[in-house]
């Protein structure tokens, strides 16, 4: 249910997240990291036969993840000090776990519960492989007419080794969006008197144009009547390819370019 | 002489006095058509947004000036940005941010009080706006309580939980007074948990009813999902105000998405009510009819897009209608008295719908929900439209929407056979924004301004003056001709517009008022 405005930022992080793995955790309930890691220890060795190895809960023991008294915890950061009653007297429990421990614990499960909120920051994309690098190659070379401005051994060698597949597949679709934004829009605005400014487009609007000239300068148009305004975005071609790809293409292309080492 | 003297410091303490001159009503009645005030979210209960007044118009609007502009001063959650429609009564404007109220002099902008709710936290991002019954304003905090204010002082008069805020239940909504109800809303879909809306008696807070946006286990529609316990953990949050007709005594509103939110594989089935357009009667809680935009939810599309009630003739014949412009990139004119869906047709670029079914709902595509290995959907996540307020204008027939062409992928990343939370996501982005004009009876486009640039977030108002205000994508309040499309005035302010703008009349005087980011700005003709 979340607005344009989360969205924005979601998405910029998790962009981030394809080089710098680590990333905040939402929404307020942080964790230290070798707290949790402590945590698991106790929860593998203590709760997870009847939890579940993944805290979801068995046959033998409910979901934890969902657990109301775990939620409070985490959402108060408790740190166990109201989940330790439970540990000693529900049915099978006799668990005599010191305020370390405890907090150990509940740093874990506040990090379970964190990672399945919005999928979890560390999530990535899986089978990203699967498709067919020989039919990518063909589309690349046919169909999507990658190769009208790129090469394999040109400007695209060694790109597997650069970018993870997610990073990849992400490229070639939306070029020009959040940190791989890397060539602006070219603007090119003629005012009545004949006299016309190019450059790269910094910002726009029905009434005003800001373009960065080559000189270094900025500059700000008014879009007066008689002014012409022509826009060229230099990823114009990857755009156009959104109307036409099949997921296939982008499965096949994405496992063809992951080839090129 | 120490009676005039206390005369005066009454006078100069109480900021009510100056006020109380004036009695605007806020009963059901009054609030069913709007004239020259705005008194709920949408101005009046239809949720057009369209005012009669006509002093600020296709001539005129070029005369508009700015009167005042109030900036809020305090940061939450969701950052310094007033996203909720301001309210106008008796000269005073009420507004929020997440766990705060202002009452500001609507003539001249000045604070009359400030209230500050302390929170104990929620998943912040915005704060719709307030409700106004007689002496009392109603808000939602961010940790899910209703709060009823005295509308001259801003002193608390009662509060009352509606949800838990542990369990990721945070409150963002507008509310809506019906009666003696105040009928609130939930927001929050990071967990698997049900949606409600809820109704509170106006005097007292108590809860008078609570209907779950799912069926109860052993309904015929508790059959479009595969078990009761992945029902009751199904979502359909209730986070944009509704409407409402008071000769029909139906309230209108949509749910939000499916839970868990984009990994469906273990919800197979219609999952209703999320993602429904829901018919209530507000005096039991009592479900009349209902209509699914978008069966299946796996983007996280909902369909929570304000039903906007018009009265119309089809065929020949007067009609009561509903419109929504879903935020899965379809627009549908319903019966409102039955839920039939007369139009079922998209809006804007769409890719994931296999056709529409014998009711006029969308099939989804299997193939376009979300994959391992990503799927190109279009639109993306953030929708084809939102919660930005659409507008109605029976003068010209058109239904205007801020339409955004979009794609992203969506991967799944849990592929556990029982997903919890959202289960996976989508990633980047391709967006172009327009401002849509649609003829009411068919969704066909009649014009479409597209923004030079993408992003924005505005919603619209339309006036009898034959103009539409909204904000573009940029950090301009704008005024169209609602006919034609031509743009006729601006005003650059120092953020984008982030609310739906309002009008109303005071002392003969129109006034035009936007927020952009933390301010208020207010215009009038010069």
């Amino acid at each position: 249910m979340k607005s344009v405005l989360w969205q924005s930022a979601q998405a910029t992080c998790l962009l981030l997240l394809v080089s710098v793995p680590v990333c905040a955790q939402f929404p307020h309930s942080s964790v230290d990291p070798a707290m949790r890691d402590r945590g698991a220890t106790i929860y593998a060795n203590q709760c997870a036969r009847c939890h579940g190895e993944d805290v979801r809960g068995t046959e033998k023991g409910p979901d934890l993840i969902r657990s109301v008294a775990v939620l409070h915890d985490r959402r108060q950061m408790l740190y166990g000090k109201e989940l330790a009653p439970l540990l000693t007297t529900l049915p099978g429990h006799n668990y005599k776990f010191d305020d370390k421990q405890l907090a150990d614990l509940s740093q874990f499960l506040t990090a379970s519960v964190n990672a399945t909120l919005r999928s979890g920051y560390n999530a990535q994309p899986t089978h990203l492989l699967d498709g067919d690098a020989k039919a990518g190659e063909a589309y690349f070379n046919g169909a999507g007419g990658c190769n009208k401005c790129h090469s394999a051994t040109g400007d695209l060698a060694g790109v597997g080794k650069r970018y993870t597949p997610a990073a990849l597949q992400q490229k070639f679709l939306f070029p020009n969006y959040g940190l791989f934004v890397k060539k602006k829009t070219q603007v090119t605005v003629k005012m009545p008197n004949g006299k016309t400014y190019s450059g790269d487009l910094v910002r726009i609007d029905d009434f005003t144009v800001t373009l960065h000239e080559a000189s270094g300068e900025n500059i700000s148009l008014n879009r007066v009547t008689g002014s012409t305004v022509t826009t060229v975005d230099p990823f114009q071609a990857h755009a156009d390819l959104l109307d036409k790809y099949t997921d296939a293409d982008i499965h096949n292309l994405t496992t063809y370019l992951d080839t090129l080492k | 002489m120490k009676l005039l003297t206390a005369s005066l410091l009454c006078l100069s303490l109480s900021p009510c006095a100056i006020y109380a001159q004036q009695k605007q009503s806020t009963d059901t009645a009054s609030l069913a058509k709007l004239t020259d005030s705005w008194p709920t979210y949408n101005g009046d209960y239809s949720g057009r947004r369209f005012s009669p007044l006509t002093k600020v118009n296709t001539t005129t609007v070029k005369q508009l000036s700015q009167a005042w502009s109030y900036r809020v001063e305090v940061t939450t959650g969701g950052g310094r940005r007033i996203s909720a429609t301001p309210i106008e009564v008796n000269g005073v404007l009420y507004f929020t941010v997440p766990s705060h109220v202002w009452a500001v002099d609507a003539r001249t902008g000045r604070k009359i009080w400030q209230f500050d709710w302390v929170s104990k936290g929620g998943d912040t991002i915005g704060n719709r706006g307030a409700a106004v019954s007689g002496d009392t304003v109603y808000f939602e905090t961010e940790d899910c309580n209703l709060v009823a204010l005295d509308i001259h002082t801003g002193k608390e008069k009662w509060h009352s939980s509606i949800g838990n805020p542990d369990l990721f239940y945070s409150g963002t909504v507008a509310p809506v007074v019906v009666k003696n109800h105040v009928m609130v809303g939930v927001s929050g879909d990071d967990f698997d948990i049900p949606g409600y809306i809820e109704a509170h008696d106006t005097e007292t807070g108590a809860l008078q009813w609570r209907w779950y946006t799912h069926p109860n286990p052993g309904d015929p529609e508790a059959k479009t999902w595969p078990n009761d316990e992945a029902m009751l953990h199904g979502g359909g949050m209730t986070w944009v105000a509704g409407t409402y007709d008071p000769e029909l005594n139906l309230y209108y509103f949509g749910t939000g998405n499916a839970q868990p939110v984009i990994n469906g594989l273990a919800r197979p089935g219609a999952n209703l009510y999320t993602a429904t357009i829901c018919a209530l009667n507000p005096d039991t809680g009592k479900l009349i009819w209902y209509f699914q935009p978008n069966p299946h939810d796996t983007h996280d599309w909902d369909a929570v897009q304000t039903p906007v009630l018009i009265d119309g003739v089809v065929d020949g014949k007067p009609r009561k209608l509903l419109a929504q412009a879903s935020r899965n990139g379809w627009y549908f004119l319903i019966d409102r008295t039955n839920g039939k869906a007369l139009t079922s047709t998209p809006f804007a670029k769409q890719n994931w719908a296999l056709g529409v079914d014998k009711n006029g709902s969308p099939i989804p595509n299997p193939a376009k929900m979300a994959q391992p290995n990503g799927a190109l959907v279009a639109p993306n996540q953030a929708g084809a439209a939102n919660w930005y307020p659409p507008s109605f204008s029976p003068a010209t027939g058109l239904f205007y929407v801020p339409a955004y062409d979009a794609y992203s992928v969506y991967y799944i990343y849990d592929n556990n056979k029982r997903p919890e939370g959202w289960a996976g996501n989508d990633r980047g982005g391709w967006m172009s924004a327009s401002l849509r004009a649609m003829d009411y009876k068919t969704g066909k486009v009649r014009w479409d301004h597209k923004w030079p640039s993408p992003g924005g977030r505005s919603g619209i108002l339309t006036t009898a003056g034959n103009l539409l205000f909204t904000g573009d994508t940029s950090t301009n309040l704008m005024a169209f001709n609602a006919t034609t499309g031509k743009v006729l005035w601006h005003a650059g302010l120092g953020n984008l517009i982030t609310n739906g703008p309002i009008t109303y009349e005071l002392d003969g005087l129109q006034y035009i008022v936007a927020a952009a980011g933390d301010t208020l700005y207010a215009f009038v003709l010069n």
